[in-house]
């Protein structure tokens, strides 16, 4: 499995003006590899996540760019080869279990069918089937609970049946959108763990979009982080932790508590002035310099260039942090 | 496995339906009249249609329960055999209107553009005729009989399902598990069976008791201007319509059909309203 975004590309057409939800994307991601995407909420880290699936909602389009999944241009394929994808290669779960589950079917069913529309084998024995996966992602007494409906379970409870039903068909590629944001700690770091564990077993490559820094440093080899629908910096997890380039990382790093080599390190923790834009209204050049303590006149004018300055470490600023 | 977990189902929607109490009166009251429309030949007391000519008009006596009509018929046999009439129009009403208006609505819903605009302007064609006038009309081309009742109740029938349905559906198909559907790879038929069906199926189940109610009073309503059912089939709103020249001297022929046919009606009403609250997914436990 190797999944290759370049310059990925998704605007929304709304009747306000054209919303540049993703603007120029691009990362990869290898076999077995964790990438983290990092951003605050509204810097297009979901619609990435969407785009893959090619299940962007209208009024979004993918307007340019390519994904390449194995080799194959994803943005390439008709409808009935991407809903193989769908699923079986590449498959996804949601923040919100909740409403991302049929209220109308139990659990088990659902899994179930999740398995029934990739492989062709008899109901009953994907409902055994489904109650064997239920097991593995940790649910107690599965064969009881793949009876309950959705509304019967436990936040945490309905992320794991999203999880299995995620894993149901062997995808290579599992792309988890804030998997834990909705749940408290303690689920939190048991989700968190059953991703690790499922990661590793099942050879999974794994797209995890956060904006939980901590999550980030636990899970992840390597982070994009994106800011208004654009990547601003992408490296691997120690260098941007250790060393971040881009002025918006090394902010969002000062922005949280941190507790490094086991100590607490108390810490005077700064706000980042301002807010993220809009995507209609995009200052020009350089799209974080209204909030940038280091922005000069070029910023304004200019659009940083994507540079390299280390090994597999990029940084699009003009004035990048050494 | 299936089984189990409908017919679990099943008692947890009985459960809370037999909760209301006013919905429990209706059903037991609909009950009775299906009742009535089934062993209409044993319960009956009278032949509907013997005419005893000496005794016309007369009140409520030890034999004719309910009085005689202009003809001497018992009332309340031809009220009973009236049944079958009124419930057969409703059910078949109710059913046809609902396979065309699901069908179209969830089409013409789900999939929006071009083929929801030609669905949605079919449907305010019809409905921009007065529903009743419209039957008429088709009753008129199509000669008296209770299958072009049904027939002409269905075709005005079926534009308020699709309606509602395209409604609901609109707003079913931006849920996120719709999403979470297409993200496992549902296509969309697989989506509109198992996620769209079952999710509007609780609205147009009460929609369908409401449209029950209303299908019969406007069998009723034909059958009172003469455009429905034929003489001598006994039907209530033609019963309703004999009476009306003996109103104010033998109110007893207007007014038992009249009771049978707000009863029905009431029940049917509160059937509909306790389904809504036992239907209802969000208060399930």
């Amino acid at each position: 499995m190797s999944l290759e975004v370049r310059d990925l590309k998704t605007w929304f057409f709304t009747e306000d003006g054209i919303v540049k939800a993703v603007d120029g994307v691009s990362f990869n991601l290898k076999k077995g590899e964790t990438l983290g995407l990092v951003g605050e909420s509204g810097s297009g880290k979901s619609t990435v996540a969407l785009s893959i699936l090619r299940l962007v909602p209208s009024p979004g389009r993918i307007i340019s760019g390519q994904i390449l999944f194995d080799g194959i241009d994803l943005l390439k394929l008709d409808s009935s080869e991407m809903r193989r994808i769908r699923g079986g290669k590449i498959a996804i779960i949601f923040q919100d279990p909740t409403s991302f589950l049929n209220p109308t079917i139990p659990v088990g069913e659902q899994i179930a069918e999740a398995i029934r529309l990739h492989r062709k084998i008899p109901k009953v024995e994907a409902f055994y089937e489904a109650i064997q996966i239920m097991e593995k992602v940790g649910i107690n007494d599965a064969s009881i609970r793949a009876r309950d409906y959705p509304h019967q379970l436990s936040g945490g409870m309905r992320q794991r049946v999203m999880i299995a039903m995620a894993i149901s068909c062997n995808p290579s590629l599992l792309i988890a959108d804030e998997p834990t944001t909705n749940l408290d700690v303690t689920v939190e770091a048991q989700i968190l763990e059953l991703l690790k564990n499922l990661k590793v077993e099942k050879k999974l490559s794994l797209l995890l979009i956060t904006h939980n820094l901590g999550i980030v440093a636990e899970m992840c080899d390597k982070v994009a982080v994106m800011y208004a629908g654009k990547v601003v910096e992408y490296g691997d997890v120690y260098t941007i932790f250790e060393s971040p380039s881009h002025p918006y990382t090394y902010a969002l790093l000062e922005s949280y508590p941190s507790i490094r080599y086991g100590v607490y390190l108390p810490k005077e923790l700064k706000v980042i002035p301002g807010d993220i834009p809009d995507g209609i209204h995009l200052p020009p050049g350089c799209r974080f310099h209204p909030r940038c303590p280091f922005s000069k006149e070029i910023c304004r004018l200019e659009a940083p260039k994507k540079i390299k300055i280390g090994n597999e470490h990029y940084v699009s600023c003009h004035f990048p942090i050494s | 496995m299936k089984k189990i977990e409908m017919s679990s189902e099943f008692l947890i929607i009985l459960r809370r339906f037999r909760r209301n109490r006013l919905s429990l009166l209706g059903s037991i009251i609909f009950i009775v009249f299906v009742f009535f429309a089934i062993f209409a030949d044993f319960i009956s007391p009278n032949d509907p249609y013997e005419m005893h000519l000496k005794t016309r008009l007369s009140g409520p006596s030890s034999r004719f329960p309910l009085g005689q009509d202009e003809f001497g018929r018992c009332i309340l046999s031809r009220i009973i055999y009236g049944s079958r009439v009124s419930l057969t129009v409703g059910v078949l009403v109710v059913l046809i209107s609902m396979s065309i208006g699901l069908s179209v609505g969830m089409i013409s819903g789900y999939f929006g553009g071009f083929i929801d605009t030609i669905c949605m302007r079919i449907v305010d064609a019809l409905l921009a005729f007065p529903s009743f006038l419209l039957a008429l009309a088709i009753m008129a081309v199509l000669g008296q009989n209770i299958f072009n009742v049904i027939l002409a109740l269905s075709l005005v029938g079926w534009t308020g399902v699709a309606r509602l349905v395209r409604g609901e559906v609109l707003s079913i198909r931006e849920r996120m598990y719709v999403v979470g559907a297409k993200a496992i790879g549902a296509n969309d038929f697989y989506i509109i069976l198992h996620y769209i069906l079952p999710n509007v199926f609780p609205t147009v189940i009460i929609y369908g008791s409401l449209m029950m109610a209303g299908a019969i009073l406007q069998e009723a309503g034909l059958s009172f201007l003469g455009m429905g059912v034929q003489p001598p089939v006994p039907s209530w709103g033609a019963m309703l319509s004999a009476g009306r020249a003996y109103l104010r001297s033998h109110p007893h022929i207007s007014t038992f059909p009249g009771i049978a046919i707000f009863l029905n009606v009431l029940a049917l009403n509160l059937i509909g309203d306790g389904l809504r609250d036992a239907l209802d997914p969000w208060l399930k436990r």
